[in-house]
């Protein structure tokens, strides 16, 4: 991970910490746990089939479709 | 939620995704009701596929013709099949030649929605953070109940304008309780009427630009509770809203099961909030936006009657 990314997140996990009146690291801690990127989403899913067949056209590769009731990408 | 813990986290089969297909996720149900030329060729897509007769959830690969390569839902969880019909797929894909693009003139944005003019959208995280479990041999429930729910909130321009005043407005907290105190660690989740938010108390401060959280709520609906706490920052930079860091956590209990599987008696459950970045991450729309007129409801609010009752004599609200 590039030293200004560590810097930068560390930083503002230190200004989170210093906002919240749980203990210290405690809110910070958890929050960023949730709301840390999962592996799935390292994908660079397509939400509009428009989108996605105009790509699939330009780029000569076929479409993978994952689809679920709900949002496929979101509450599911 | 099964997929995201085991197919999806295959190193291989998510760098095959990456790199050689062109990775499509929308809501299914939306889809197959969908007007247009891309609900025509998403329905040609699924429809191809026999089994299962159940339901057209699933996987599928297809050309950019509308053409099935593959389409399977099981097993679940996946077994390498994922992986073994990628490589099938890749292996022999010859792409079509003088198909042409979907024409987007006629797009039906009723099953892909989009927040409204001037929101701004938010990555809503949910978790089980100590729960208590049956013993289960039953290897997809086991997988799922550390899973991370995910959603997204819409906050309105009208919304941003008041928090830039330094005022959470009774909508977006209604938004907030109602329709994301939710857990949707294991699938869709019911959102909470109204009348479901007992009680609530909230302070906020403003310093600098920043907007301090504070607040504790109480709801109860049948057999389902949650008794937690709201917490964090909420920051404006010139007219734009530049930080949305809440934390919600508390005691949320449910004796019937929706979906899936429930804990034990009483878990923990918290539930977080950050802005979503720029992109296609901001264009997943939350669950309910398919009821906007509830879900963007600016009146008769429960949470305005609530905060009214706490102001004490002097007009302030009282915790």
């Amino acid at each position: 991970m590039p030293r200004a990314l560590m810097l930068w997140m560390a930083a503002a996990a230190a200004a989170l910490a210093q906002d919240t009146t749980s203990a210290p690291g405690d809110f910070t801690t958890l929050h960023a746990q949730l709301c840390k990127k999962e592996k799935w989403e390292s994908v660079p899913w397509k939400t509009d089939f428009y989108d996605a067949q105009a790509e699939s056209i330009r780029d000569k590769k076929p479409i993978f479709i994952w689809a679920m009731d709900g949002q496929t990408l979101g509450c599911t | 939620m099964v997929d995201r813990a085991s197919t999806f986290t295959d190193d291989e089969t998510l760098e095959l995704l990456r790199k050689k297909f062109i990775a499509y996720a929308p809501s299914v149900t939306e889809m197959l009701k969908a007007k247009g030329p891309a609900g025509d060729l998403f329905r040609k897509v699924v429809n191809q596929r026999p089994e299962p007769a159940h339901t057209k959830q699933g996987y599928y690969l297809c050309s950019p013709d509308g053409t099935l390569l593959k389409g399977w839902m099981y097993p679940r969880p996946d077994d390498g099949t994922m992986k073994r019909y990628l490589k099938e797929v890749l292996a022999s894909y010859d792409a079509p030649k003088n198909v042409g693009a979907m024409d987007t003139s006629k797009a039906d944005h009723h099953a892909a929605p989009l927040p409204p003019e001037g929101a701004t959208v938010v990555e809503v995280s949910a978790k089980l953070i100590d729960a208590e479990w049956q013993q289960t041999k039953v290897e997809r429930l086991k997988m799922i109940r550390g899973a991370i729910g995910r959603d997204r909130l819409w906050i309105t321009k009208a919304e941003i304008q008041e928090l830039l005043k330094g005022v959470l407005p009774d909508s977006l907290l209604e938004r907030v309780v109602r329709y994301h105190f939710i857990d949707n660690t294991r699938g869709v989740a019911s959102c909470w009427q109204p009348a479901s938010l007992k009680e609530l108390g909230i302070q906020t401060s403003r310093e600098n630009g920043k907007l301090k959280v504070e607040a504790s709520v109480r709801l109860e609906e049948g057999d389902r509770y949650f008794t937690a706490t709201l917490e964090g920052i909420i920051e404006t930079k010139g007219d734009v809203l530049s930080r949305f860091d809440l934390l919600a956590r508390g005691s949320h209990s449910q004796r019937t099961m929706h979906v899936g599987e429930l804990p034990l008696g009483e878990s923990t459950l918290a539930i977080a909030f950050t802005l979503a970045a720029r992109g296609e991450s901001a264009k997943v729309p939350p669950l309910y936006s398919y009821d906007p007129w509830n879900y963007l409801k600016t009146e008769h609010l429960r949470v305005t009657d609530l905060r009214k009752a706490a102001k004490g004599p002097r007009g302030v609200e009282e915790r």
